[in-house]
């Protein structure tokens, strides 16, 4: 049996992250693990390798942005994919992480099917 | 049975074909025949995986509907204090129906009035108290009915100050007006409300009212009243 991969969900909202998690679900081989904000992340970050990361931006303590950042500064994680979660409106949070190293983005209301495609798709899961 | 267009046949009574002309039409339907087998096996294939594809989506579209409702239940049923509720309830609407701007008032009974107490997108403080009864707030939730604007065409779905609002979700327990939901606007890339967003109202109507109630009367009572009382338990089930 194949080795599990490990997700990352980061996300102050508790309903986002669990429909998240709930999405996520549905990818088998995929672990998930949670985080409420930036700075719980980069905890959790510091205790096991992560296949792959699904942040928000808007969070309390350390906002995505900032994690985005850390993250890619960091050795361990530097080639971790990660996709980011915004609102339409929010361009230019979504391009500050783009050019700090996201992989790809979300919009909300997210759509489970879009969740599970792009992490796949990271994966290179078929 | 049909004669080929390729080589036919012409009957000819007084002369039978001979054997090398049978054999020819022979090989000729078993090409033509073989021929309408790969375009029907490749039309079945395309026509089932399209099907296939098609009952997938839809699959994938009800799970993730049913998971939207599984976890607005579960987070307004797991939230105890008032300030947790009214989290949940906003989150709801802002993450799951897709609401820019919207306001969560509450019924003031003394006043009888609707109060904005939360919201995204403009300053719940400036909002003023809407009177019951009044204007399509007021009037929806005096009457308990769901308002939800029917835009004009070319309007979109934007609603907003200007045009009304978008949609009224009166909430209400079986005995009390507890508040409403006014969306103004829905989110840029949410062209119009879908199927769920009537069930997420439903949800928010009659358990998003309970939880709100409870919890505020739960906070609003002395703390020796909020401890469970076997005795009452009791009393209530005799």
């Amino acid at each position: 049996m194949a080795e599990p991969l490990h997700a990352l969900v980061v996300e102050d909202s508790p309903t986002m992250r669990q429909l998240i998690v709930f999405a996520l679900s549905r990818i088998r081989t995929l672990k998930v693990v949670e985080a409420d904000d930036g700075v719980d992340a980069l905890k959790k970050l510091a205790q096991r390798r992560f296949d792959v990361m699904i942040t928000d931006i808007n969070m309390p303590m350390m906002d995505g942005l900032k994690l985005v950042s850390m993250v890619r500064n960091n050795e361990s994680h530097r080639d971790m994919p990660i996709v980011i979660i915004t609102t339409e409106g929010a361009q230019e949070d979504r391009q500050r992480a783009l050019s700090l190293g996201a992989n790809a983005y979300i919009t909300k209301p997210i759509q489970a099917p879009q969740v599970i495609q792009k992490v796949k798709e990271l994966l290179k899961l078929p | 049975m049909r004669t080929s267009k390729h080589t036919p046949v012409k009957p000819d009574a007084s002369t039978p074909p001979s054997p090398v002309d049978v054999e020819a039409e022979v090989d000729a339907l078993r090409r033509r025949v073989a021929a309408l087998e790969n375009e029907l096996r490749g039309r079945s294939d395309g026509d089932a995986d399209s099907l296939v594809e098609a009952r997938c989506a839809d699959i994938e579209a009800d799970h993730h509907n049913l998971a939207q409702l599984y976890v607005a239940t579960h987070q307004i049923h797991a939230a105890v204090g008032f300030r947790e509720v009214v989290q949940v309830v906003t989150e709801i609407v802002l993450n799951l129906v897709g609401a820019a701007r919207f306001q969560l008032f509450l019924y003031d009974e003394r006043r009888d009035s609707l109060c904005a107490i939360a919201g995204e997108g403009a300053d719940v403080a400036a909002v003023p108290p809407v009177p019951l009864g009044q204007g399509v707030v007021g009037a929806a939730a005096g009457r308990r009915e769901r308002y939800v604007r029917t835009a004009p065409p070319g309007d979109g779905a934007g609603g907003g100050p200007e045009g009304g609002p978008l949609v009224v979700v009166p909430l209400a327990t079986v005995e009390d007006l507890v508040g409403a939901v006014v969306i103004d606007a829905l989110l840029p890339h949410k062209p119009s409300l879908m199927a769920i967003d009537d069930e997420l109202f439903d949800l928010l109507s009659a358990h998003g009212a309970a939880a709100l109630a409870g919890a505020l009367l739960r906070e609003q009572a002395p703390p020796e009243v909020r401890r469970l009382d076997i005795d009452v338990a009791r009393a209530l089930l005799s």
